[in-house]
Order: C-alpha cells, then structure tokens, then sequence
C-alpha cells in the first residue's frame, strides 16, 4: 500500500479544498513517496483520510486524472501514472509556481533581479 | 440526479408571527447540505415541518416525490436537538428500541459506530455526559438506511474531540443515494463537511450556494461569507 504521508491537513478556509488536495497529491507523486505504477486507496479511504466530504474527494481524483496523474481502471482501482514525462511535467509546473509567487514577492519588496540571486546564494550558503 | 427533498413557498406561523415566510430549497441526491443561520431564524422550524411535527400553513413538501406526512417519515432519520431517549434507557435498550420501531435499522452498522464513536453499550443514558449522549443520537439517526438524514445542531455544546469524531460519522455516512441536511450555528466547523449552504434568515432562505463556489468565485470561507451576508441583512 503507497504511504501517503501521514501529516494532518491543515486547510486554507478561503481556496478550494479540492485543489488543496491535488496540490497535496500532486508533491506525493512528484518527490516519489507515492510512486509511479503504485495505487491509490479508493476515494472513501482517501476522504477518510484527508478528513473531506466524499465529493470533494472525488472531484480532486477526477481532476488528477484530467492530468494525467493518475489512471483509473473501471473496477480496479487507481493508479499513480508511470509517464515520466508528466511526472516532470508536474513538477516544473510547481517550482515554476513556487519561484514565481517568490520572486514577484521580492520585487513588491524592491529588491533588483541581482540582488535577488545574491540573496539567494547567501541563503544556499548558510 | 434525483431530488431528495424539495421545500417549495412554505409558510409556517405561530400566531401572527411568521416563522417560516415562504421557503423554497430543493436538496438533489448525495449531498452534505448545512442550513445556517443565527438563533431564532427558522431552521429546527422548517426541520419540525418536514418531518410534519409541525403542519404547514401553505406550501409544499416532498421527500424524493412524495408529499410529506405520515408515510414519508419512513424515508427520513430524524436527529432533533434535544434527547428523545427515555431516561431509564441503557444504549444497549435504545438499540433494541430502535430495531424494533425502525425496520431500516441496521444493527451491524450500529455496532460498527459504537466502537467508531467509543461508546459503551452497557451505559445508561442518564448517566452519559453531552458529548457521549449526543454521540448515541449520532450512532442512533446514521443506523438507519434511509434517503434522508436530517441532523438539528448535533455539534452545539459539544468538545472538540466528539465534534470530530461526529463529523467523521458524518463524512462515512454519505453516498450517492442519500443526502443529509444539517443544522447548525457553528458555521466553523462544518467548513470541510458541507457541499451546499443554505443561509436562513428570518424564515427566509436569503443565500444559498455550493462551498466550492464560494471558495472559488467569491475568494471567501463559508464563514466569511456568512458574516457578509448576515451583516448585510
């Protein structure tokens, strides 16, 4: 059974709490601790376990797939994608989100491109 | 999707006074539906009335097509906001009670529950604080296979703890076939569980919106928008 971590979700009240779970689900299978091919416990198990209404739930597993993040087999069950490519794909997407929100954080700060990377480097260097 | 339960212009006075002033709601199938509004705005009033305690002054009400009355009570668990439970009653009595007056009543389910929500079947019903009777009544209403839950305050003056574990009763519950309609003032805690708000105020339905929509389109919490909504009244 794929560990998905074990942290208790603390919910933004003001964004939907679906795309909370997808951004939650998409890190899982980005850094691997739900790994490619592995399958997803079924939607109830899920929205047990995410503390959400069985439709939120399912709207964020029917979301993924639109990604392509998961495949689900009628039946079956659901399954981590095993397409490298929009596992890449998936986390470009974050840290493009990441770095972006950063940055226009810092330039609302005044601070310079050059400074920015400065700033940075310093920080990677403590 | 099949409609659950449908409200349409109804009117409820005691006395002069309008209680219910032309409410209109339709619930569709598979639904957690909160029905919010501060003290006094209506709302174990429009519960009483579909469970046709209370009769209507004008308006109808159908639970999944049927007009409210005796016979439709069958398809509705009905959890009111004060103990219906005779005193002398052990949950063990209230289990048989139950099993005897409601052929729905599954009593696999109600085990499962009682160990899901930690109660003791030996105890008394006298004997059990707030938040250990409440969670009876919560075991009790979600014991039944119906098409209708109807929940009144079931997390008022309750701790944190029971809260939780009822409302993770209540997220077990669901499924396709039914919907559960609950009422409540704590706006808060039912932030996760709800699919659809009804704000109700002064016997009228005055917002009524799914709690994605108010995330997604108006940015807000539910409990934001209630503030909204209510400080502008």
């Amino acid at each position: 059974m794929p560990v998905i971590r074990g942290i208790k979700m603390k919910y933004n009240p003001t964004a939907p709490i679906y795309l909370q779970i997808i951004e939650c689900l998409k890190k899982d299978i980005v850094t691997g601790s739900l790994a490619p091919g592995a399958r997803l416990d079924s939607v109830r198990a899920l929205s047990d376990r995410f503390e959400v209404n069985l439709n939120t739930m399912q709207r964020a597993c029917s979301e993924l797939e639109k990604l392509g993040a998961i495949n689900t087999q009628r039946g079956i069950g659901s399954f981590v994608t095993e397409d490298k490519k929009i596992i890449t794909s998936l986390q470009n997407e974050m840290s493009d989100d990441l770095v972006s929100s950063f940055i226009s954080g810092m330039q609302d700060l005044g601070y310079s491109d050059k400074s920015v990377v400065e700033l940075i480097n310093k920080a990677l260097k403590r | 999707m099949s409609v659950i339960l449908s409200v349409e212009n109804v009117t409820k006075k005691f006395g002069r006074k309008h209680v219910l002033d032309g409410v209109n709601f339709e619930l569709p199938a598979g639904r957690i539906v909160g029905l919010l509004g501060p003290n006094g705005a209506g709302k174990t009033t429009i519960l009483n009335t579909i469970m046709n305690i209370y009769r209507l002054n004008s308006g109808t009400i159908r639970i999944c097509g049927e007009p409210n009355g005796y016979k439709s009570k069958r398809l509705i668990s009905y959890l009111p906001d004060a103990n219906h439970l005779f005193e002398w009653m052990s949950v063990r009595d209230a289990l048989h009670y139950f099993t005897d007056m409601f052929p729905d009543f599954d009593i696999v389910r109600a085990k499962e529950l009682c160990t899901l929500l930690e109660i003791d079947e030996k105890s008394r019903t006298q004997t059990l604080s707030r938040g250990e009777l409440e969670r009876v009544l919560i075991m009790l209403t979600f014991s039944r296979k119906v098409r209708l839950y109807l929940l009144d305050e079931p997390l008022g003056g309750i701790d944190p703890l029971s809260r939780k574990k009822i409302i993770k009763t209540i997220f077990s519950q669901l499924d396709s076939e039914s919907t559960i309609l609950i009422s409540t003032h704590l706006v808060k805690d039912v932030e996760t569980l709800l699919d659809d708000v009804l704000f109700l105020n002064d016997g009228k339905v005055i917002f009524a919106d799914s709690g994605d929509n108010i995330r997604e389109i108006r940015g807000q919490s539910i409990e934001d928008c209630y503030m909204e909504v209510f400080e502008n009244v």
